[in-house]
């Protein structure tokens, strides 16, 4: 299995579009935390900062959706396997995502040093604190909540990229109706048809048990249970990764 | 250098026999190189084994031999041999041929006798 | 190594059998021609040789390993599709760059030496070439990358006389410097009929014919002459087509010519390839 190859290349693709990301957020960061540096330092907490993971999953998810066509019809006229390029992928996607939580993880403690240096009345939380924060205490588990946001941050990425590559998986081997069923069935289904069973025949059911759903499965129902979180994210990535697999071991390449 | 795809005759047999000619003429000196298979293949156009059909003809002839790890060069009296079988060949390919035609056209002995004379008078 | 097989093949689009259990042997090192008429199942045979679809039926091996899926049979394999795979936005030097990554023994220098005989601008984008232009960068490509098996489907598509040559040329001089199968798919069959060594005929998804060049024309033969002698001739003999042109008419039939029957007035010829071809597979 030629798996560098496959790995070098998929990981190429990203190269461009996380520096370019990352620029773009170093950007915003500079121009918002500038903008909004406090003239007067009382030590009310005026505003939290946070969840710059929040734009990676965005990211990653939008990478993840251009992440197959090029790459498997590329692969293909060169004689690599769809076994190699799913390898390929998966190690890509893993290296991309720690990557990508150790940086995102790097600059929340930064930025927890320099907002609390220049003043108290700013906060910065990794998204992992302002989910899960309430079951630590803020001031001394410094290490426990770094070493939790950068698990979770892993984690989301990586079902984030699945998730994304998934959608384009899907898309690619539906025929021109399949497509148009999901594209038109899944909004009307999760957006009209399921909130009118709520409101008129099912009492607000699907809603209420959706919430549950999540609360649990984010470990957030009984106490705080960040354990729960990360293997939720962890089962999402090997769901989407597998339902890809299955869908791209027998795909033709298209014209 | 071209081949004519239309003749009756396999390519390799009309390479050697240009090959030859060009031996006769004097193109390829006796001891002097000729040109390796695949300039022969890439000029004619033709499949590298068939030149090389036709080079195996030539070395069975004993008109070309190969120098080991240069190419393959005319041999000595080539052109000698080849005066002989050509000699042979052309009763059958030009006299007989020529009578065949005459008979066909009603042309009498004598004809074709005087017809022969005002060519070498005239070439 | 041995020979790439292709065992009982067939393959359905819906209702379509396009591949009717096709079985093939490619030996090594020689210049193959796989001739047939549009859709007749040339591409869609070399799309599952070389993975881009799947058989419904049927296996292809290498020394008796199937090569679908598989990393290590797959890279003795190589095709030039009519199709452009490559990303949008991939310039040429770009796609040589990569096609060394995963061809190892991608002959880079030779290509760019190539791609500068046929006048083709190596910092164009591909996707931006014309149709002639794209043929000549997938015929580099293929012409260099130094596998035992190469597919070429369509080489010469769009390209003008001159360049038709050139390809010819490069491609007995990469043949004779570095011995390869090729199996060249292409409807110009007079222009190639001298350089391949074997003829596959493919006719409604089904192998008609596999044989050796010279002997396959060594099988046909025409009869020209007036309509009366002609036929004359022909009665009894395995004839596999005819031209009509006024009183004049030319059969072209199986076998061995006997010249001793032949009428007066009527001539025995060769077929070309090409000719042949359309014979047999005018049906």
């Amino acid at each position: 299995m030629n798996l560098k190859v496959s790995v070098q290349y998929q990981l190429n693709e990203y190269k461009w579009p996380v520096i370019i990301f990352y620029v773009i957020v170093l950007l915003v960061c500079t121009v918002s935390l500038t903008a909004i540096m406090p003239v007067d330092d009382s030590t009310a907490v005026k505003g939290r900062f946070g969840g710059i993971e929040i734009a990676t999953i965005i990211f990653l998810f939008i990478a993840g959706m251009n992440s197959f066509r090029d790459a498997f019809r590329l692969f293909i006229q060169n004689s690599i396997s769809r076994k190699t390029l799913f390898a390929g992928r998966l190690v890509c996607v893993g290296i991309v995502s720690s990557a990508m939580a150790l940086i995102d993880t790097a600059v929340n403690l930064t930025g927890n040093m320099v907002l609390s240096s220049v003043s108290s009345a700013f906060i910065y939380q990794s998204l992992f604190t302002i989910i899960y924060g309430t079951g630590y205490n803020v001031q001394t588990a410094n290490l426990q909540l770094a070493a939790g946001s950068l698990l979770f941050a892993a984690a989301s990425y990586l079902a984030a990229s699945m998730f994304g590559y998934f959608i384009t998986v899907l898309y690619y081997r539906l025929n021109k109706s399949g497509k148009i069923a999901v594209s038109v069935g899944v909004p009307v289904v999760l957006f009209v048809a399921l909130p009118l069973a709520d409101a008129f025949v099912l009492n607000n059911a699907i809603n209420e048990g959706f919430k549950k759903f999540l609360l649990f499965a984010f470990g957030l129902s009984n106490g705080v249970k960040p354990w729960f979180g990360i293997v939720t994210l962890l089962l999402t990535f090997a769901f989407f990764s597998g339902i890809s697999w299955l869908m791209i071991r027998r795909a033709a390449v298209k014209d | 250098m071209h081949l004519n795809f239309q003749d009756e005759r396999p390519i390799f047999i009309q390479l050697a026999e240009q090959i030859e000619d060009a031996i006769l003429s004097g193109a390829f000196p006796e001891e002097t190189q000729i040109p390796s298979t695949t300039e022969i293949s890439v000029t004619y156009k033709i499949n590298p084994a068939t030149a090389l059909k036709g080079i195996n003809l030539l070395v069975g002839n004993g008109i070309v031999y190969k120098k080991r790890g240069v190419g393959m060069f005319v041999a000595t009296g080539a052109v000698n041999l080849l005066l002989q079988k050509r000699k042979k060949e052309f009763t059958e390919k030009y006299v007989n041929s020529l009578v065949k035609e005459a008979k066909r056209l009603n042309l009498s002995k004598e004809d074709i006798l005087s017809m022969i004379e005002r060519g070498f008078e005239n070439e | 190594m041995n020979s790439l097989i292709v065992s009982d093949v067939t393959k359905y689009y819906r209702d379509i059998r396009a591949l009717n259990n096709v079985s093939v042997e490619f030996e090594r090192n020689k210049i193959y021609g796989l001739l047939g008429r549009n859709g007749a199942g040339k591409t869609t045979l070399l799309n599952i040789i070389t993975g881009k679809i799947f058989a419904d039926r049927g296996k292809v091996t290498l020394n008796g390993t199937e090569v679908s899926e598989n990393d290590e049979m797959l890279r003795n394999i190589f095709m030039m599709s009519e199709r452009n795979y490559y990303p949008e936005g991939m310039k040429v030097t770009d796609a040589f760059r990569w096609t060394k990554v995963f061809y190892p023994g991608f002959d880079e220098e030779r290509a760019v030496r190539l791609a500068d005989q046929f006048g083709l601008g190596t910092n164009n984008k591909i996707n931006s070439l014309s149709t002639g232009y794209g043929s000549i960068f997938k015929l580099i490509t293929a012409l260099c990358v130094n596998v035992p098996f190469v597919f070429l489907d369509e080489p010469v598509l769009g390209l003008d006389a001159n360049h038709r040559e050139l390809f010819y040329r490069a491609l007995i001089e990469c043949y004779s410097e570095n011995p390869a199968s090729y199996i060249i798919s292409t409807h110009l069959i007079e222009e190639v009929s001298a350089i391949l060594e074997e003829i596959i005929l493919i006719r409604n998804g089904e192998i008609i014919l596999k044989e050796s060049r010279d002997e396959l024309l060594y099988k046909y033969y025409s009869v020209t002459g007036s309509i009366s002698a002609v036929d004359s001739y022909a009665a009894g003999r395995k004839v596999i087509g005819a031209d009509i042109l006024g009183g004049m008419k030319t059969a072209y039939i199986e076998g061995i010519p006997d010249r001793n029957s032949v009428p007066d007035g009527a001539e025995i010829s060769k077929i070309d390839l090409q000719r042949l071809f359309i014979q047999l597979t005018n049906a």
